[in-house]
């Protein structure tokens, strides 16, 4: 049993019938993902790749189990969408979605909180727990078959950039989730840190931060104030980015060195957990931990 | 979006609140004809971004047009944080009796809005916050609620002293200045200070405003708000759906990535190898081939580059469209930068098969650190 997504997820799917989703449902059921149905409002009766599309998420709950709602609308669409899950008590959304308006994410996350819905994303590749099952955008032959370390990113390429590697020097990972790149997002270091703490597969987590906000902050407070039981290696993108400039789409900025690199760096070591320069470091540091002290782990587990 | 000051005091009136009579100028003769109007002790304010404007002589009190016009003759065209003066603000001098403070912020880790109240006006709040955090009343707002009642702002000012006509004045302006904050899909909306002048009149006598750019599609009147870079390049790229950031003049690298963290990485790699980043282009999610080729084409264009790592993923983006896009750049522009091109996932074949027919080298497995090592030695080959 994997953390929110398995060989047993039934996914629905909203926004299949467009480009985007219609490409990202083939590859899914292509892994063997359960896309149960799919939700595009007017185009019900629809089938996509064999999947049946209704006009409702309603319709879709009456006729499966559904364990969780990937949203793939354009941004203006994705308020509607979500709330619609949530009406219907789906119990995981994942928002893939980038652009999305703050203050519908806002919004979503207050129904969301209120009906016990969790959410992830928006502006997220996805989760994947390779070998198993996967709801998002990432390419799967770069995540491998399963394994022991759970990488969590608020960027999507640097989830596919430190997977692969991993994969390519032997390391396995069983979970790869991203978090989201957008200033409020549904599941924070903190929340899948509290999730992966008593899970059996994981005997490593990696974090994959970026300036600005203050999330990994409050990722460190969490480990410092826990004894938590697994191994955590963070890096943080963005160590020489120019002060106050907005660095691409996802808006990653620093103001009054706040939620520097640095200081976010500086935050995680003090709560143990092992800091990373670059992407070739933290494999690196990884496969030392990996070559080391993992085999002994094992062998008491034995 | 940061609007301008002269920007958010237009929002905020529009929103009931109380601004100072001003009027916006774009040359000194303007601001003279505009003093003339409000034929009341003056203020001059650049209109630039950055705060401390005050200390940098931006802000002029000024008694009549003609010294209006020499204190803006004084001010246009001086640069404040890299920006140039370009507009002032004429604005009459209100008779301030005591300096409040309010604002709405939305917490990003709670997800909701916070009214923040003080009597403490006038400085900066996070001066405040350090110096006497009591003095700052902090409400919590349920995004769902659809009218927070009046009763709460009243309480709230009342716990910083206020009384009378100037308490229910106070209440409703916090009252308005929430509902300023939903109707914008504000980030911020600040009034610091609150001003109530001597005839007990309470007056926004500055304005801060930061909205969200996701939800500009929605807000036509902040449209015509939105500057252009005054980047060539910046401008370019986000005409074709792409983000430019220029990084350095004494760069000599070029990037294109495909996402904010990546471009982050593979930029903080570029440095830590002893290279400087010149600029880095986003690609963002979904990228064509057109684009893709224009995206070349634009970081070709960057002054002193001697060479580009395009580091991407095909997940979101696909590695045939982009390696098509790299090639129809090559048939329209004339390269003659060292490129390294770091390219897997989705169609990763097709991909690889049409940029070695171009015979760039191409990182297939292995980091960004590679791919930029490669790319260095290539340059100063």
């Amino acid at each position: 049993m994997s953390i929110i997504i398995d060989q047993n997820t039934n996914v629905i799917v909203q926004g299949m019938t467009g480009t985007q989703g219609s490409y990202h449902t083939q590859k899914m059921l292509e892994y063997g993902v359960k896309v149960v149905a799919g939700v595009t409002p007017g185009r019900g009766g629809t089938v996509i790749h064999g999947v049946p599309v209704y006009d409702t998420v309603k319709e879709a709950v009456q006729k499966f189990k559904v364990d969780l709602a990937m949203i793939m609308v354009p941004a203006p669409f994705v308020y509607a969408a979500a709330i619609e899950s949530i009406d219907n008590k789906v119990p995981t959304i994942l928002i893939l979605t980038e652009h999305v308006p703050v203050h519908d994410t806002m919004r979503i996350m207050a129904l969301a909180k209120r009906n016990g819905v969790r959410v992830i994303g928006p502006n997220t590749m996805g989760i994947i727990a390779p070998g198993k099952a996967k709801a998002g955008v990432m390419p799967v032959f770069l995540y491998g078959n399963g394994g022991k370390v759970t990488v969590v990113s608020r960027s999507g390429t640097l989830c596919h950039e430190s997977a692969s590697n991993l994969m390519y020097r032997g390391i396995g990972v069983n979970l790869v989730m991203g978090i989201g790149g957008d200033p409020i997002i549904g599941t924070s270091f903190t929340d899948a840190l509290k999730l992966l703490k008593d899970d059996e597969e994981t005997k490593a987590v990696i974090l994959i931060g970026e300036i600005g906000g203050s999330r990994e902050e409050e990722a460190a407070e969490y480990l410092k104030s826990v004894d938590y039981p697994k191994k955590v290696f963070a890096f943080i993108a963005g160590r020489y980015s120019p002060p106050g400039k907005k660095m691409g789409h996802a808006g990653a900025i620093i103001e009054k060195g706040v939620g520097s690199a640095s200081a976010k760096l500086e935050k995680l070591a003090e709560a143990g957990v092992v800091i990373t320069g670059s992407i070739e470091d933290l494999i690196k540091k990884v496969e030392d931990w990996h070559n080391g002290r993992y085999p002994e782990e094992l062998a008491k587990e034995a | 979006m940061y609007l301008y000051e002269y920007q958010a005091k237009k929002v905020v009136g529009d929103a009931g609140i109380p601004v100072p009579q001003n009027r916006l100028a774009f040359n000194p003769e303007e601001a003279r004809q505009a003093a003339e109007e409000i034929n009341k002790p003056s203020v001059v304010k650049a209109q630039v971004r950055a705060g401390g404007r005050g200390k940098a002589g931006l802000i002029k009190l000024v008694k009549g047009s003609q010294e209006a016009y020499s204190s803006a003759q004084d001010i246009f065209g001086k640069y404040h944080h890299g920006e140039m003066v370009e507009k002032v603000l004429v604005e009459e001098k209100l008779d301030i009796a005591k300096e409040l403070y309010v604002s709405v912020v939305l917490d990003l880790n709670k997800a909701k809005p916070v009214v923040l109240i003080s009597a403490e006006g006038g400085v900066d709040i996070e001066q405040i916050a350090e110096s006497s955090p009591e003095a700052i009343i902090r409400v919590e707002v349920d995004p769902l609620e659809k009218d927070t009642p009046e009763h709460k702002w009243v309480e709230a000012w009342g716990k910083v002293g206020l009384r009378g006509k100037q308490l229910l004045k106070a209440a409703s302006v916090a009252s308005k200045l929430l509902n300023l904050f939903y109707k914008v899909d504000a980030f911020t909306v600040e009034i610091n200070p609150l001003v109530i002048t001597q005839a007990g009149d309470v007056i926004a006598a500055d304005a801060k405003v930061i909205v969200d750019d996701s939800s500009l599609y929605r807000h036509p009147e902040l449209q015509s708000y939105q500057e252009l870079s005054s980047h060539p390049l910046e401008i370019e790229a986000s005409k074709a759906g792409v983000s430019y950031v220029s990084i350095s003049s004494e760069g000599f690298v070029g990037i294109v990535a495909g996402g904010a963290g990546l471009s982050m990485a593979t930029m903080d790699a570029v440095f830590e190898y002893g290279g400087i980043p010149a600029a880095f282009l986003d690609l963002g999610g979904g990228i064509s081939e057109v684009g893709m080729a224009e995206s070349l084409k634009i970081m070709l264009k960057t002054e002193g580059m001697r060479g580009i790592i395009i580091n991407v993923f095909g997940g979101i983006n696909n590695c045939e469209i982009m390696a098509k896009g790299i090639n129809r750049a090559f048939q329209e522009a004339d390269i003659q930068v060292p490129i390294v091109v770091k390219m897997r996932g989705h169609s990763q074949e097709e991909g690889w098969a049409v940029l070695e027919n171009l015979q760039i080298p191409i990182i297939k497995h292995g980091t960004t650190d590679e791919a930029i090592k490669l790319l260095l030695s290539k340059i100063k080959m």
